[in-house]
């Protein structure tokens, strides 16, 4: 599934084009961007069958409403349609989550993307698997505005006005949900210590909730 | 440091996450550094940042692009496709609406023009009715009535006589409308029964009644057969005749669709065996779709027609300004 080199201009050629009708061009923005609409799925729902869903549902009402695409982060609105795909779904993947950890071991080392990395060793796959699964079972803890705020935010890296526009929600929104959704995950992994690896493990200290 | 002063856990948050301006940041690190509670707070909330940073990417299980259904992107204009046809079936709704109108508003046309052919079937009976005999009694058109009795009862000729025979009926009309006033005025000259039978010059009062009576008619004097200050017997006037088709013809729809009740009435009054005759014109077949905006504002219609219009407009914006 190795996708050519994209440049950011390519990727705003790319955008140009399948505004204007341009299919292949479309294509080459989901081979570019799947694996993040996916990862963002499986964070958002928590379930692998959910995610894959829920990350097809979004390039079909992608390609959709790409002719209405304003311009601006293209990014940012793909991620706002996965966003209002997973809330769609929400209720249904919360009756069919699995415990994530035995589902994630079964997993194989390919499908953890491991940039410009050689192939992890199995020590090295089975700390992978198990940072994967500590970060699901505590972002599951979570509220859903939280989670989606927390996850935009420290794994995709996208700035607080983004995420605001995203969710349709204000700059002071945003701060609060990331703010007590880092801390309630904090408190969780402090907790949970032994679900991490020895490298990722917090510092033992004085949490506040 | 004052708890007022003290930074909330959002500002410690954002200053974890490298959400905060430059010089905000370092009071907000001052204060930190001060404190040993707001340090391990802020150490622990930045070490959970870190590892969602690092948290791994799992590959997409497929390639979406080639599970894409074959549609085509439309193009940026055509996401007004279903908002314009939305708006084509509405106006299509109003413009039937507003030609049906138009249809009602010609209806007089048709009812006149039924109604002409009506009076025309009518007319020699009329003609020889005993309101003709009345009318040239009471007024006295001894010479036009004759010709036009004739005209009436001679076999039809198409366009002349028939014309001849609506502008008598319309004459006719016009006399009995006015038939109460000239009545009047020959009870006033029954009570001067001296001068009638002197044979002396009418009063000049009794002619303009009769004038005013029979507009556009001879009027002769009521003793002309004395002959001692008989007045020429004058042709019938035509222009006023020929005014009053003009205006049957030109438009009055209202006096063109009411004309023939009041005939009716007048005959009536006269000869209600003529009046409740049934009418020999043939009439059209009642069509069986909508012709006039009543039936249109039949309650059952009038919500199938809003309905549908509101089913139209709601499935067109709601196909054009879906959410994605």
């Amino acid at each position: 599934m190795a996708t050519a080199p994209h440049t950011p201009s390519d990727e705003e050629r790319d955008v140009r084009a399948a505004v204007a009708g341009d299919r292949a061009a479309y294509e080459r923005l989901v081979a570019l961007h799947q694996d993040g609409v996916f990862n963002l799925c499986l964070r958002f729902t928590g379930d692998f069958d959910a995610a894959d869903d829920a990350a097809q549902e979004t390039f079909i009402a992608a390609l959709r409403a790409i002719p209405r695409f304003q311009g601006g982060n293209f990014r940012a609105w793909l991620f706002r349609i996965t966003t209002n795909k997973c809330r769609d779904g929400y209720h249904a993947t919360a009756r069919r989550r699995q415990l994530p950890l035995e589902e994630e071991i079964d997993h194989p080392a390919e499908s953890f993307i491991a940039a410009g990395q050689p192939a992890p060793t199995p020590e090295q796959h089975l700390d992978l698997v198990s940072l994967h699964a500590a970060i699901r079972t505590g972002l599951d803890g979570l509220p859903h505005d939280q989670r989606e705020a927390l996850v935009l935010r420290d794994i995709n890296g996208l700035p607080y006005e983004e995420i605001g526009a995203i969710l349709n929600v204000g700059l002071g929104t945003v701060k609060s949900r990331i703010s007590r959704a880092r801390a309630r995950m904090r408190d969780f992994l402090v907790a949970n210590r032994e679900l991490l690896p020895d490298s990722a493990r917090l510092p033992v200290g004085r949490s506040r909730t | 440091m004052t708890e007022a002063n003290r930074p909330n856990s959002d500002i410690i948050s954002a200053l974890a996450g490298g959400e905060i301006e430059a010089g905000e940041a370092a009071a907000v690190q001052a204060a930190i550094d001060a404190d040993n509670d707001l340090s391990d707070d802020y150490q622990s909330l930045l070490a959970t940042a870190e590892l969602l940073a690092t948290a791994p990417a799992a590959r997409a299980p497929r390639n979406y692009a080639s599970a894409l259904p074959p549609v085509e992107i439309r193009s940026r204009w055509t996401r007004f496709t279903p908002t314009l046809l939305a708006s084509a079936a509405v106006a299509l709704i109003a413009f039937a609406l507003v030609d049906l109108q138009g249809s009602q508003v010609g209806a007089p046309d048709r009812a006149r023009a039924e109604s002409r052919t009506a009076i025309s079937a009518a007319a020699p009976a009329l003609a020889e009715s005993p309101l003709a005999k009345v009318q040239a009694v009471e007024i006295e058109p001894a010479v036009v009535t004759e010709s036009r009795v004739e005209a009436a009862a001679a076999p039809p000729a198409p366009v002349a006589e028939v014309r001849a025979v609506e502008a008598e009926i319309e004459v006719a009309i016009v006399a009995e409308s006015e038939l109460a006033p000239a009545a009047v005025a020959e009870d006033d000259l029954a009570d001067e029964p001296a001068s009638a039978a002197a044979g002396a010059v009418p009063a000049p009062a009794e002619a303009p009644l009769a004038a005013e009576a029979v507009p556009g008619l001879q009027t002769a004097s009521a003793d002309d057969g004395a002959g001692e200050t008989e007045q020429p017997v004058q042709e019938p006037v035509e222009e006023p005749v020929e005014e009053l088709i003009e205006q049957a013809d030109d438009g009055e729809a209202e006096r063109a669709k009411s004309a023939p009740e009041p005939a009716v009435a007048a005959v009536a009054a006269v000869e209600p065996a003529l009046a409740t005759a049934p009418p020999t014109a043939p009439r059209a077949p009642p069509s069986p779709t909508i012709t006039s905006l009543d039936q249109l504002l039949d309650p059952r219609w009038f919500a199938a027609l809003v309905l549908g219009g509101l089913l139209l407009l709601a499935a067109g914006f709601a196909q054009t300004f879906r959410r994605p």
